[in-house]
C-alpha cells in the first residue's frame, strides 16, 4: 500500500479530549517503565476505562521521544495492511525505517516474518546513519489483532527489543503474546483497569473542576462506589446530570445518583437512555444514522443523513463531549467512542432494516466517489448491495491484491453471497494471479476451477466473457508448465493467444507471458523470444508492470543463458534503473540483479558481481523465494571460489542446506550440484563430488588398480528426455561430470578414462551449441582441451583453446576461463607463447593469465614443501614438468609403473597440491624446477 | 471488571504448563485433578482472564468451565 493511500488520521495520536484531567499517578508509572529499560508497556482494561486518552496525555508531556502512533481496526488484521501502516507510523518520525519492505508489500507480497523482523530490528537499532535514537510505538486498539503472523513478528521484535526501543500496547485483553514470561524478567510495565480508575480526587477535578457540576464529595463518592471509578460511567453520568441542552435536566443529583444500579453494562445502557433522551429529536436521530460509521466528516455525514449542517453538528457534538474522538489536528474526522457507537448500533432498532441499509448504501457511495474503495465495499456489503459490492470488487481487487490487501479481499468474497461471487470472475482471477506470482499454485486452483464454473455457465458464444476466458487459459497454461506437462501448456497458451481480444492488451500480455514461458522450456528459443518481446509491449499498453517484469526476466534469462550477456545487461538495466528510481522493487527482480551479477562475474568484475548478486538475494529473501536464495547463494560461492576463497564458498554452500525444501525445481537442483563438485573437487575430496553427481544419475566405472583405493576411470552421462535438449543448469551439472574425470585422470595419474571423456565432452559441446548455450560450450571446450592436454594431443587443446577464446570474445567473456584455474592459464601461456592461438586477440589471452595468477590471501598455501622432496621425488617431478605420462617416467627411470604412483602421491603430499599442473606450478614457484 | 480475582479453567485432557506458560499473557499453574481433565488456576483481573482464554483456545485446549473464587 503506498503511504499515500494510508489513512493519516490511523497515524495521529488522538488530540486530547474536550475535558481532560491530568493523571499524573499514571504518567508516573509510564515513565518508570521507561526509566527501567522495560521495553513493553501493556494497557489491558476492558473499553470505557480511557485507556487511549491516558497514553495520549502521557506522550504528549513527553520529551525527547519520538513517537510512532498506530490506530488499528479490525481491518488491519491483515499482515500486509497490518505492517504497510506499521511501517507508515515508523517512518512518520523515522524515515527510512523497513524502506526495504515498504518495497515488497508495495508489490503485493509479504515478507517471511523472521526478515520483517530482521530488518526492522536492523533499521532501528543499527541504523546506516549510526543515530540509533530513542522511539516509542504505540498500538492502541491491539485487541483487534489476532493473525499469527503479526504475533509470530511481534513476539520476535519483543523478544529482542531493546533500549531506546519502546513498544506500547493498548488493548481490551491481554494479547497472546508471552507477557508472563517478560513480567517475570521485568521487561513489562502494566497499566490495567484497576490503576486506570478515577481516585475520588481525579473523579472530583473531572465533575466539579472541569464540568462544574458542583457535585457534593458525598455525592462524588456514591457516583465513584456506583461506577467504580470507570471513566465512561463517570462521563455519561456528567452529561445526563449536566441536562444541557436537555430541557429536561435531572435537579436533584443526590437522587439520580442514588438511582443508579446494577453493573456497568446496565448503568451504561441507563446512562445512554438518559444522555440520548435528552437530546432534541434531530440530534438523536443524527447520532443513530451516523452510527453506522466508523469515521467522520462533515461531508460524510451529509451524504449519509441527507443534512446540510453535518460540519456544525459534529463541531458542536465534540464541544458538548458526546463520545467523539478528533482524529486529526484540524478537526476534520471523528470517531465515536466505541463502546458509545457500540450502544448507539444497539439501538438501531429504532431505525427500520431498510433505513439502516439506505445508510450504508449511501455511505458505499459517497466513499466510493471518494476513491476508498475499501470503505466503500465493507459499507455496500453491510448494505447487502451485492451488485455494488461485486462491482467495486470487479473493479478495485487486483489493485488492492496488489497492494497487499489479499486476506480484506477475500474476506469481502466470502460476505458474498456465492450466487453473487460467481459474477465476481476478475475477483477470483485476481487471486489466482495471485497465488500464481507466489508460486501457489494449489492454492490458485480453486479461484480457476470457479472462473470455469462461470465460463460453463455463460456458455461458448458468450463473447463478452472472452477476456476472461483467454485469462484463465493462460493462467492453467502456466499451472500446467508448472505441473511439468509443457505440451498441454503450450496449448493453452496457444487457446489463450487466440482468444484474447485484440484490443484487450492485459489478456494478451498474459497469454503472450505463457506462450513465452512455454517456448523457453522446450528450447525453443526464437519463438519465445518473439512471445516475450511481444507480452512486454502489451504489458506496457495495458499499464501491467507485473507481467512487463516476468517477461523481461524470461527474456534477459534467455540472453544470459546463451552467452549474450551483452544483450542480457541491456534489457535487464534499464527496467532495475527505472525500479529504483520508484521506490519500488518486487521481489521477483531480484532475477534481473542475479542476472546482473553473473555478467559482471563473466567479465571478471568481481565486485559489481558481488553487489548485484546481494541484492539478488536481499530481494529473495524479502520475497521469501527460496528458490532464488540457493541460486544467489551457489553463485556467492562460485564467486568466493574464484577468488580463492574456499572457507567463504563453503559457508556459502552450506546455508544453502538450511533452505532446501523437499523438492527443488531441477534447474537449481542442477546449478546447486554442480558448483558443490566444483568445491569438493578444489577441496580435493572427489569421493565427495561422485556422491553428489551419483544423485543426479550418473553412473561410474571405478578402478580398482593403483595406489588409490578406487577411482572413477570413465562415467556415462544420465539419459535426458526424449527430444528434450541440454538446457543451461543440465549442461553446467554435465560439465562437473567431466570435471570430476579430469581431476582423477591427473591425480591417480591413470589417463585411461580421458578419452572416453574427450567423447562425452564432445557429445556436450554439440548439444550446447545445437542450442545455444555459450557458457556451456565454453566450459565443455576447455574441459576436453584439458583432457586432451593430458593425454599429450597439444595440437587438438590448442584447437579446443582457440575456439572457446574465439567464441568467448565477442561478449568479452572471461569468467569460465579464470575458474578454471591455472592450469587453463599456463596452458594458454604456453600457447601464446609458442604462436599456437591463431587470430586470437593476445590482449585477451594476457588478461585471463594475470587475472588467474591473482595470488589469494585468504587460502594461499604456505610458500614452502611441507617436507623437503627426495632426490628420487624430485627427479620425478622434473620429468613431470617435461610433460612425461606416467608409463614414460616408469621406462625412462626403470622403475614400475606402481613406483611412479608413488612417488608422486608423496609428491602431492608434500607440496599441498592435487594435480600434476598445480604440482609443476607450485614447484617453479618454490625453485624447486 | 478492574479487580483481581483468582479464576479456574478446566480444560479437557493433559496439559503441559510449561509449555503453556513460555507464550502465555498471564502465568498459569497447571494440575490434573480428574483423568481426562486439567485445572489451570491464575489470578487475574477481567482483560486478562478474556486474554488467558483466547490464548488457551488458540493452543487447541477443550475449555469446559470457568469459575472464579470468592
Amino acid at each position: 500500500m503506498p503511504k499515500s493511500a494510508l489513512l493519516t488520521t490511523k497515524l495521529h495520536c488522538p488530540p486530547p479530549p474536550a475535558y481532560r484531567v491530568e493523571r499524573c499517578r499514571l504518567a508516573q508509572r509510564l515513565n518508570d517503565g521507561l526509566n527501567l529499560n522495560r521495553p513493553l508497556t501493556l494497557v489491558s482494561a476492558p473499553a470505557g476505562f480511557g485507556k487511549t486518552s491516558c497514553v495520549g496525555e502521557w506522550v504528549r508531556g513527553l520529551d525527547g521521544w519520538p513517537i510512532a502512533w498506530l490506530s488499528l481496526e479490525p481491518a488491519d488484521d491483515d499482515p500486509a495492511r497490518f505492517f504497510a501502516y506499521l511501517l507508515g507510523a515508523l517512518q512518520n518520525v523515522r524515515p527510512g525505517v523497513g524502506q526495504e519492505i515498504v518495497g515488497v508489500l508495495h508489490t503485493g507480497h509479504l515478507p517471511p516474518a523472521g526478515v520483517i523482523t530482521a530488518t526492522l530490528l536492523n533499521d532501528l537499532l543499527q541504523p546506516e546513519d549510526g543515530r540509533a535514537g530513542p522511539l516509542l510505538l504505540i498500538l492502541d486498539d491491539f485487541h483487534v489483532i489476532q493473525h499469527p503472523f503479526i504475533l509470530q513478528v511481534l513476539e520476535q521484535l519483543l523478544d529482542n527489543l531493546r533500549p531506546p526501543l519502546h513498544l506500547v500496547l493498548i488493548t481490551r485483553e491481554d494479547p497472546p503474546l508471552p507477557l508472563a514470561r517478560l513480567r517475570a524478567d521485568n521487561r513489562l510495565t502494566e497499566i490495567r483497569a484497576g490503576h486506570l480508575r478515577f481516585s475520588d480526587a481525579e473523579a472530583t477535578r473531572f465533575l466539579n473542576d472541569r464540568l462544574h457540576l458542583a457535585l457534593s464529595p458525598a455525592d462524588v463518592a456514591r457516583l465513584q462506589e456506583k461506577t467504580e471509578g470507570w471513566v465512561v460511567g463517570l462521563q455519561l453520568a456528567a452529561l445526563a446530570l449536566q441536562g444541557a441542552p436537555s430541557p429536561c435536566r435531572e435537579t436533584d443529583p443526590t437522587r439520580f445518583i442514588a438511582s443508579l444500579r446494577g453493573s456497568h453494562r446496565f448503568i451504561l445502557d441507563y446512562l445512554t437512555e438518559q444522555v440520548l433522551d435528552r437530546q432534541p429529536p434531530n440530534i438523536r436521530r443524527f447520532l443513530l444514522q451516523t452510527a453506522i460509521l466508523g469515521r467522520l466528516n462533515g461531508d460524510l455525514c451529509n451524504a449519509v443523513t441527507g443534512r446540510e449542517d453535518g460540519h456544525s453538528l459534529l463541531d458542536s457534538l465534540f464541544s458538548a463531549n458526546l463520545f467523539l474522538v478528533s482524529l486529526d489536528d484540524e478537526g476534520q474526522w471523528y470517531r465515536y467512542h466505541h463502546l458509545f457507537a457500540d450502544l448507539l448500533r444497539s439501538r438501531h432498532g429504532a431505525l427500520s432494516k431498510e433505513e439502516v441499509a439506505a445508510l450504508h448504501l449511501r455511505a458505499a457511495r459517497w466513499y466510493a466517489e471518494a476513491g476508498m474503495a475499501d470503505s466503500a465495499i465493507d459499507h455496500a456489503l453491510a448494505a447487502e448491495a451485492y451488485d455494488l459490492a461485486v462491482e467495486l470488487l470487479e473493479t478495485h481487487a487486483l489493485a488492492m491484491i496488489r497492494q497487499g490487501y489479499a486476506e480484506t479481499v477475500n474476506g469481502w468474497l466470502q460476505a458474498v453471497p456465492a450466487a453473487w461471487r460467481c459474477q465476481s470472475t476478475r475477483t477470483d482471477l485476481a487471486f489466482a494471479w495471485m497465488h500464481l506470482l507466489r508460486g501457489a499454485y494449489a492454492e490458485a486452483a480453486p479461484y480457476l476451477e470457479q472462473v470455469e464454473a462461470a465460463l460453463a455457465e455463460a456458455g461458448p458464444s458468450a463473447s463478452s466473457m472472452d477476456s476472461v476466458n483467454a485469462e484463465w487459459l493462460a493462467m492453467r497454461s502456466l499451472v500446467r508448465q508448472m505441473e511439468g506437462d509443457p505440451a498441454e501448456g503450450e496449448k493453452l497458451a496457444r487457446a489463450a493467444l487466440a482468444t484474447a481480444p485484440v484490443q484487450d492488451a492485459h489478456a494478451r500480455s498474459l497469454a503472450y507471458f505463457a506462450l513465452g514461458s512455454v517456448l523457453r522450456l522446450v528450447e525453443s528459443t526464437i519463438p519465445a523470444v518473439d512471445a516475450h518481446r511481444e507480452a512486454i509491449r502489451q504489458a506496457r499498453a495495458a499499464g501491467n508492470p507485473v507481467v512487463e517484469m516476468l517477461s523481461t526476466v524470461g527474456l534477459a534469462g534467455m540472453a544470459f543463458e546463451h552467452g549474450r550477456l551483452r544483450l542480457a545487461v541491456e534489457i535487464t538495466e534499464p527496467v532495475v534503473t527505472r525500479l529504483e528510481h520508484a521506490g519500488r522493487t518486487p521481489p521477483i527482480s531480484g532475477v534481473l540483479y542475479g542476472i546482473l551479477g553473473e555478467a559482471h562475474y563473466q567479465w571478471h568484475r568481481l565486485e559489481d558481481a558481488r553487489r548485484y548478486s546481494l541484492r539478488a538475494l536481499q530481494l529473495s529473501t524479502l520475497g521469501g523465494y527460496n528458490s532464488g536464495r540457493i541460486i544467489c547463494r551457489i553463485y556467492l560461492a562460485r564467486l568466493a571460489q574464484m577468488e580463492g576463497d574456499l572457507e567463504t564458498a563453503t559457508r556459502e554452500l552450506q546455508q544453502v542446506g538450511d533452505l532446501v525444501p523437499e523438492r527443488l525445481p531441477d534447474y537449481v537442483r542442477q546449478e546447486l550440484v554442480a558448483q558443490q563438485v566444483r568445491l569438493y573437487l578444489a577441496r580435493n575430496r572427489p569421493d565427495a563430488a561422485s556422491l553428489a553427481l551419483q544423485g543426479e544419475g550418473f553412473t561410474w566405472e571405478e578402478s580398482l588398480a593403483g595406489e588409490r583405493a578406487a577411482h572413477f576411470r570413465a562415467f556415462a552421462f544420465p539419459e535426458r528426455p526424449q527430444g528434450n535438449g541440454i538446457g543451461h543448469a543440465a549442461g553446467l551439472l554435465y560439465n562437473s561430470g567431466l570435471r570430476l574425470l579430469l581431476h582423477e585422470a591427473l591425480a591417480s595419474g591413470d589417463e585411461d578414462g580421458l578419452p572416453g571423456g574427450v567423447a562425452l565432452a564432445g557429445r556436450l559441446l554439440d548439444a550446447a551449441t545445437e542450442g545455444g548455450y555459450l557458457l556451456v560450450a565454453l566450459e565443455a571446450l576447455l574441459l576436453r582441451a584439458q583432457m586432451r592436454a593430458a593425454m599429450g594431443d597439444i595440437a587438438a587443446a590448442a584447437a579446443d583453446y582457440r575456439q572457446a577464446l574465439q567464441q568467448a570474445a565477442p561478449e568479452g567473456i572471461v569468467g569460465v576461463f579464470v575458474e578454471q584455474g591455472p592450469p587453463v592459464a599456463e596452458a594458454l601461456a604456453t600457447l601464446l607463447e609458442q604462436d599456437r592461438l591463431g587470430d586470437v586477440a593476445r590482449d585477451d589471452v594476457e588478461r585471463i593469465i594475470a587475472l588467474t595468477h591473482t595470488p589469494s590471501t585468504t587460502t594461499a598455501a604456505p610458500e614452502a614443501p611441507l617436507e623437503p622432496l627426495t632426490e628420487r621425488e624430485l627427479e620425478v617431478l622434473r620429468l613431470i614438468a617435461e610433460g612425461l605420462k606416467y608409463k614414460e617416467i616408469a621406462a625412462k627411470l626403470f622403475i614400475s609403473l606402481n613406483t611412479v604412483r608413488f612417488h608422486i602421491k608423496a609428491i602431492y603430499g608434500k607440496l599441498g597440491v592435487n594435480r600434476r599442473a598445480r604440482a609443476v606450478e607450485k614447484a617453479r614457484r618454490l625453485r624447486l624446477l | 471488571m478492574d479487580e483481581t480475582y483468582t479464576y479456574q479453567i478446566r480444560v479437557r485432557d493433559g496439559v503441559d504448563d510449561v509449555a503453556l506458560n513460555a507464550a502465555s499473557p498471564v502465568k498459569v499453574s497447571a494440575a490434573r485433578v480428574e483423568p481426562d481433565a486439567t485445572l489451570l488456576t491464575t489470578c487475574t483481573d477481567q482483560s486478562g482472564l478474556i486474554g488467558l482464554l483466547r490464548y488457551v483456545h488458540q493452543q487447541g485446549y477443550v475449555l469446559l468451565s470457568v469459575t472464579r473464587e470468592p
